[in-house]
């Protein structure tokens, strides 16, 4: 059945909140032209069933509950255990739908026995993918390195469904290039990084994904363990299309005439004689497909927050893959991991080490069918015919830029993603940044008969100077306590905080000792998020600017005539009081609280600065309990770190 | 994935970084103030990220100084150490230590390639078949042992061993690679009957043919078709050139062309292809069916 885009569209709009009985919402995974697969997870036993239909209000159809694997904590010993660090109630339900129609839209339902679990809403769909090799345009999305939780990936994403409500143009599928859940990839990073930032796309479009070097920390690839496994049904066995690669580490899937290849880049043999590269070229050698997209994390070129020319899993793309995937005939390779956007021009055969554009660009226009024009290639999947490669490893966490790729014709150090359409003989390629403006447009056109010669002397970037960078941040010089300086509050003490607001009562009275601070959190030091160097991980980014915290301290009998030192990591500026009263500001100009002014951005960088305390004589109180409290500020709300870990000492 | 093994995940932290040079002074400043094993082995893989190897074995080592049982620095360690008696040590080390099931399977197959990288086959093999046995009905996806373990029986010139080790796999697995390989030491132990037909449906549904049609060649020339074998050879000879950058050649395609220029009786332009290959940064194995069959031709 044909599902009028207004009512598709009219669900994108105003999406159903999602329901709360969900550890995570349902989301598809493993899409063919006659299946799917829905996946969900709750904190609690539950009767599973899915029921589906052609209309959102006839699911008249119900998964057979043999097609619905339950999967627990490995403590439970069921057959297929969860990762570890999953909460032993955990349970995760995948439930797979045969037996589909291509090209179909259908809804469905996730009940509890009788109980329905998610509304009656036409945005939990799907639709099935066209026969391999049938002629269907494609539209998909293309994200890396987003996974922070933060207000930029949030806005990255935000970006990309308001761009599609306006053009009317749903997904039809999602590529992530890797780095979805900072920082460990750990299963409530996941959860909280990825399922819940990407909820309302995730209920109806399936993310094919390939797994960050920040996943494989706790997943790996040569075992196909890890939160990263227990999050995807990937294809092993050629479902999707493609040769079977028995591994959901790399995989292919075919969208009608399109195929697309996943490789691990992270943590397999990226030797030509390792088993991926085996594997590729097999699978390179058996695909009839008219397009080729490939799509793993290291960048082959990049000169962003990474260095292709430096760094060997990037090298050994360049070195070893690349060449496979070139006689193979690939259009399009994507890759994250480098915090930025670049966009190349058409090349061939560019494996040197360090790159170099002299004979491997084959045309160095733009790209864009209002500028320079598009891309011209053969039609078909010929061998070395070019290749346009995007890193896009731009869609959350901080950019960063360290030069000029010479293959590279557009280089935009902001938030964003792709956007890819491939219709009749043309793939366009847009870049969306988190503002909803497209940076950057290209095409290939493929049709015909082109034959390229390689440009001796291509068009090159602008040299990248560092000049050209935002200001960089302040950074300290570590230093530490006095030789025998005895610890009054350690570097992991807890601490009263409050980092959702400020605190109630006038001007510093939330600093005093008599001040009731028992409605605030408790947590260990240091604060912050988005530096990984926080024992309390801080839901503020994009939300709030500021954190208190408090500390009750005593002092050691012999204390008299000795001095208070702070030792303290801190990103961007603090405030200190001791007993109410201000004892020491750093970075921040004029103001306190909520009037705070004048903040001076500072990066913790990993290290301590210890600060004597001055201004201490007549407030602290020996022989009584003692109260350190600090206000720490950002720069800036939409910021993408903050650290204050602060710990005290008493010295000669 | 659906597997029933655990693996062990050591609770690193590591920044959320940007540039390598950035995390590796933000781990050094860390490490000025409070080193840890930790913190030296992440500042390790940094290291070698960026190639940079004395710096990577210094790390590494002194993770090891501070926490003497830090496998996650030990397996990288011995990588690093590639085919060094420390190396071996150290592999030695991580298969009789204490681990769980998963640790220990792959310190063993650690071990099992610094005795192959050292040209100890028969200990290589020995481990390998020992492993086999322990975990047979265990890893049902996986099937890097056997292509482990049929590598090394090719090492050891005992292509029919190999076949039956490779053809369990791919049964058992369903992996193409094992597949493939398979054929590929079928063909060499002169066994075409199975293969044979497998490799006339590949012909008829890959869009590339060549790596087929040098299969097919092959089991030709065992039946004694010399004439249709050659025919099969000069189709693949044109592809591969259709398919090769001249100025960046795919060398496992460079690979493939040595091999049929020396199927052909042409062993001056096939010794041309492997002294390319030797040049390279691919390791012999990867070529050994043109080595094979040029050692016959001579």
């Amino acid at each position: 059945m044909k599902i009028p885009s207004l009512l598709l569209f009219g669900t994108l709009l105003l999406p159903a909140a999602p329901p709360s009985d969900f550890v995570r919402q349902p989301y598809l995974q493993l899409a063919t032209d006659s299946s799917i697969s829905i996946v969900w997870r709750t904190s609690s036993e539950m009767t599973p069933v899915v029921r589906w239909g052609s209309s959102p209000d006839q699911l008249t159809e119900t998964v057979p509950p043999a097609q619905i694997l339950t999967r627990t904590h490995p403590t439970l010993g069921g057959e297929a255990p969860l990762f570890k660090d999953a909460p032993v109630s955990t349970r995760q339900f995948e439930a797979t739908i045969t037996g589909l129609k291509p090209l179909t839209t259908y809804y469905y339902g996730i009940f509890d026995g009788e109980k329905r679990l998610t509304p009656a809403d036409p945005s939990y769909h799907f639709k099935t993918n066209p026969v391999p090799g049938t002629d269907a345009p494609v539209y998909f999305w293309v994200v890396g390195d987003s996974g922070t939780g933060s207000a930029d990936q949030a806005a990255v994403h935000s970006a990309m469904v308001a761009h599609n409500e306006k053009k009317s143009r749903p997904l039809d599928l999602y590529l992530h290039v890797g780095d979805m859940a900072y920082t460990h990839g750990t299963n409530e990073q996941f959860t909280d990084r990825f399922f819940k930032m990407y909820e309302p796309t995730l209920r109806h479009t399936v993310c094919w994904a390939s797994m960050g070097n920040h996943e494989g920390h706790t997943s790996k690839g040569t075992t196909g363990i890890g939160p990263y496994y227990d999050a995807y049904i990937c294809p092993t066995k050629g479902e999707a299309g493609g040769l079977p690669s028995g591994k959901e580490a790399f995989y292919s899937f075919d969208y009608g005439k399109v195929h697309f290849i996943c490789l691990d880049s992270h943590d397999l043999d990226r030797r030509p004689t390792g088993e991926m590269a085996q594997w590729l070229k097999a699978d390179l050698e058996k695909t009839k497909a008219e397009f080729l997209v490939c799509f793993f994390h290291h960048p082959p070129y990049t000169k962003g927050s990474h260095d292709s020319d430096r760094e060997h899993q990037l090298i050994e793309m360049r070195e070893h893959i690349m060449p496979i995937l070139e006689s193979g005939g690939v259009d399009l390779v994507f890759t994250g991991h480098s915090h930025i956007y670049e966009r190349s021009m058409l090349h061939d055969g560019a494996y040197a080490t360090p790159s170099v554009a002299e004979g491997v660009i084959l045309d160095d226009g733009d790209g864009d069918p209002s500028g320079d024009g598009a891309y011209r290639k053969s039609e078909g999947l010929q061998p070395h015919n070019g290749t346009v490669s995007i890193v896009t490893g731009h869609g959350g966490t901080r950019n960063t830029r360290s030069g000029s790729h010479p293959l590279m014709k557009r280089i935009l150090v902001e938030h964003g993603s792709c956007l890819i359409t491939i219709e009749g003989d043309t793939i366009l390629g847009e870049m969306l940044n988190s503002k909803g403006e497209i940076r950057d447009t290209f095409a290939i056109k493929k049709s015909g008969t082109v034959t390229h010669s390689p440009i001796a002397n291509p068009w090159q970037p602008e040299p990248f100077r560092r000049a050209q960078r935002q200001p960089a941040a302040r950074s300290n010089t570590a230093s530490a306590p006095p030789k025998g300086a005895v610890e009054l509050i350690a570097k992991n003490a807890t601490w009263s905080y409050l980092a959702d607001g400020h605190p109630e009562g006038e001007g510093t009275a939330w600093a005093a000792p008599d001040y009731d601070a028992s409605a605030w959190k408790s947590g260990k030091a240091g604060f912050g998020y988005g530096d990984d160097d926080d024992q309390t991980v801080l839901d503020m980014a994009g939300k709030h600017q500021s954190v208190y915290l408090r500390r009750i301290f005593g002092l050691p009998e012999n204390a008299k005539g000795k001095k208070l030192g702070l030792l303290i990591s801190y990103d961007d500026a603090f405030i200190a009081y001791l007993n109410g009263q201000e004892i020491h500001r750093q970075g921040v100009g004029k103001g306190n609280g909520p009037s705070a002014q004048e903040i001076t951005s500072h990066e913790a960088g990993g290290t301590f600065q210890f600060i004597p305390l001055k201004l201490t004589e007549g407030i602290l109180r020996p022989g009584d309990l003692n109260v350190l409290a600090i206000e720490g500020h950002n720069v800036e709300l939409k910021s993408s770190d903050f650290t204050l870990h602060p710990a005290l000492f008493l010295s000669k | 994935m659906r597997v029933l093994l655990l693996f062990l995940v050591l609770g690193l932290s590591a920044p959320a970084h940007s540039d390598l040079s950035k995390t590796i002074a933000a781990l050094s400043a860390k490490i000025n103030t409070q080193p840890s094993a930790e913190l030296y082995y992440q500042r390790a893989l940094e290291y070698r990220a960026l190639r940079e190897k004395n710096h990577t074995l210094e790390d590494l080592r002194q993770a090891l100084k501070l926490d003497p049982g830090f496998q996650e620095a030990q397996f990288a360690l011995a990588e690093e150490l590639g085919k060094s008696d420390e190396a071996l040590r150290l592999a030695v080390q991580l298969a009789n230590g204490p681990g769980k099931t998963q640790t220990t399977y792959r310190s063993i197959l650690l071990l099992i390639r610094i005795h192959r990288l050292r040209e100890e086959y028969p200990e290589a093999l020995e481990i390998c078949q020992r492993l086999a046995e322990k975990t047979r009905n265990r890893q049902q996806d996986d099937s890097e042992l056997d292509l482990l373990h049929a590598e090394i029986l090719l090492d050891l010139k005992r292509p029919a061993e190999a076949t039956t080790v490779l053809r369990n796999a791919w049964k058992r697995t369903g992996s193409i690679v094992a597949r493939n390989n398979w054929i590929d030491a079928a063909l060499t132990a002169e066994q075409t009957e199975e293969t044979l037909p497998l490799i006339e449906h590949e012909l008829q549904t890959s869009r590339l043919r060549s790596s087929w049609l040098i299969r097919r060649a092959r089991a030709l020339l065992v039946l004694k078709q010399a004439r249709a074998a050659r025919a099969d050879l000069h189709s693949a000879l044109l592809e591969i050139n259709s398919r090769l950058n001249p100025r960046q050649p795919d060398l496992t395609l460079v690979s493939d062309r040595g091999l049929i220029h020396a199927l052909m009786g042409n062993p001056g332009l096939a010794k041309r292809d492997l002294a390319t290959l030797q040049k390279s940064f691919l390791p012999p194995s990867s070529y050994r069916l043109l080595n094979d069959q040029l050692d016959r031709s001579r």
